[in-house]
């Protein structure tokens, strides 16, 4: 039984890519409502593949997956849209569109669920000012910097008021300096809203700046999980 | 609201993209055009001949006479057979001997005269059966069917100019009918690769619909409308030319017949209406299954 408080759980998740590359290996992880967790590995350790079966982009071969109550493993093709709703997404390259402003970016985000222009306005600015974002609303994504245009990219992330916000490398194009930024918005928001963020990294230095859970996927195998963990070199 | 809102976006979308394709969308919008102008004239066609096999079936009739001297259980049987010709009218008319004598006496006096004279008609009249067909088309068959009866003495039906036309008439249109079906699956594929390029164009927007919780629906809808507005745009001009073109043909001839009495033409009214808006369902429906396809691929997460 899932408990009410679960937010994510994985049972025996296993994952054979069609090229017959084994991503993941008997996975079994929960989280908690409200928790941020850092998932680190290396270069095809699995993480960006853990990732994706959690916003279904990918199915597991084996294993049971529930996101907020959904059975992932069984949702159909065109009932995956009710999943995705109730996530937000964040990637490495941003994924904005280029020819609409920051604002229109954001809005796109809640036009495509066909929500009400009125709730659209209200929704947009208040997201683009969790993000720190309100003076730019005006501007195209490549007038910003990298660090700005990951922020437009959390603001749309957040604005349909997700439970849980996915991250798959959101710092990996930024230096030092722009990730901290990011990761303490992503902080801010996980503190202030209560919504979970799962974050895919491996970058050293937020991870043990952060101090938060940290899962640590190996080979495809989740070798270590701990609270309040740091970015364990040996354990790469 | 929801609904309403999405497909004004939809329709919106769409409109940008015929015209950010312009020449591929022109391309698509002339083959739906010449498909469906095909498409109006072998219903033209169709429809006309059917009206003429009607028409000629009502007058063209199959006139049977059986031997002589046959029996009673013999004729019974004759009209039980001919009865379960398919394409036999159930109305056909029997004149026995004697009915004919009475006819004959009827022409004229000299006739009459003559017929008097006759005391064992059932030597000298034969039996007469005038047989009309449902199918003009097989009327030939049908006569040699009866034909092939061993009691019947002869068969044989009066105009056979007016069946082979019409069975020319028949093929022209069923050869129309096939053209235009490969015209259709052509344009199904060039639409197809119009809708094809405008998803390229919008891959990245798709993507990130997919990624924020767009439906199926919400993400099909500008493709779909774009396929319905190259159907629409592209049936007009068809539609124009069949409207003013049977019109016109219509008015060349002698009251809507050509050559002949059976050769009867449909008035133009209301029937090009009807054909308009089949060739209108016909250009729309291409243009949405068309762009359908297109999308399914792209749909699969």
């Amino acid at each position: 039984m899932i408990l009410l408080s679960e937010l994510i759980t994985l049972t025996n998740v296993n994952k054979k890519y069609k090229n017959g590359v084994n991503a993941i290996y008997d996975l079994d992880l929960k989280i908690k409502k409200g928790e941020f967790v850092f998932v680190i590995g290396g270069s095809g350790s699995g993480k960006s593949t853990l990732i994706k079966m959690l916003y279904r982009e990918e199915k597991p071969t084996k294993g049971e997956i529930f996101v907020g109550g959904i059975n992932v493993v069984k949702l159909r093709n065109s009932r995956v849209y009710k999943l995705r709703r109730k996530l937000g997404i964040v990637f490495q390259d941003y994924r904005l569109l280029p020819k609409l402003t920051v604002y229109e970016n954001v809005a796109f985000a809640l036009e495509a669920i066909g929500a009400k222009s009125s709730e659209i306005r209200i929704k947009t600015l208040r997201a683009l000012e969790l993000v720190g974002l309100k003076g730019k609303t005006r501007n195209y994504p490549d007038e910003l910097s990298g660090g700005e245009q990951q922020r437009v990219a959390i603001a749309r992330a957040i604005v349909n008021d997700p439970k849980l916000i996915l991250c798959d490398e959101p710092t990996g194009n930024l230096d030092p300096k722009m990730s901290l930024e990011i990761v303490k918005v992503l902080d801010d928001i996980n503190k202030t809203t209560g919504t979970t963020v799962v974050m895919a990294t491996h970058d050293k230095e937020i991870v043990n700046k952060f101090k938060k859970r940290v899962i640590v996927i190996k080979e495809g195998r989740l070798v270590k999980d701990y609270e309040e963990g740091k970015y364990d070199n040996e354990a790469i | 609201m929801k609904l309403f809102r999405m497909i004004k976006n939809g329709i919106r979308d769409a409109f940008k993209s015929v015209y950010r394709n312009f020449s591929l969308s022109i391309a698509s919008i002339s083959c739906i055009s010449i498909t469906l102008m095909v498409v109006a004239l072998a219903l033209l066609v169709a429809f006309n001949v059917e009206n003429f096999s009607k028409k000629a079936g009502d007058n063209v009739t199959i006139v049977t006479y059986l031997k002589l001297g046959v029996s009673d259980e013999e004729i019974a049987n004759f009209e039980k057979t001919i009865e379960n010709i398919e394409n036999v009218n159930k109305d056909w008319k029997k004149h026995t001997p004697t009915e004919r004598k009475n006819e004959l006496k009827e022409e004229n006096d000299f006739l009459s005269s003559v017929a008097t004279l006759i005391d064992n008609e059932n030597e000298v009249f034969h039996y007469r059966y005038d047989i009309n067909v449902n199918d003009i088309k097989k009327i030939e068959e049908t006569k040699k069917e009866i034909r092939s009866l061993t009691i019947v003495d002869s068969a044989e039906y009066g105009d056979e100019t007016i069946s082979r036309m019409i069975n020319m008439f028949d093929v022209a249109g069923k050869v129309a009918i096939g053209i235009a079906i490969v015209l259709m699956i052509v344009t199904v594929f060039l639409i197809i690769n119009t809708i094809k390029l405008t998803i390229f164009s919008r891959r990245r927007e798709i993507s990130i619909m997919r990624v924020v919780g767009a439906s199926n629906m919400t993400i099909k809808n500008p493709f779909i409308i774009e396929g319905f507005i190259i159907g629409l745009l592209g049936s007009i001009v068809p539609i124009i030319v069949t409207i003013f073109g049977y019109k016109a043909f219509y008015g060349m001839l002698d009251d809507g017949h050509f050559m002949s009495f059976w050769l009867e033409f449909i008035d133009p009214q209301p029937f090009v209406f009807l054909v308009s808006l089949i060739i209108l369902i016909i250009g729309v429906v291409v243009g949405m299954f068309g762009s359908g396809r297109a999308v399914r691929k792209y749909l699969k997460i």
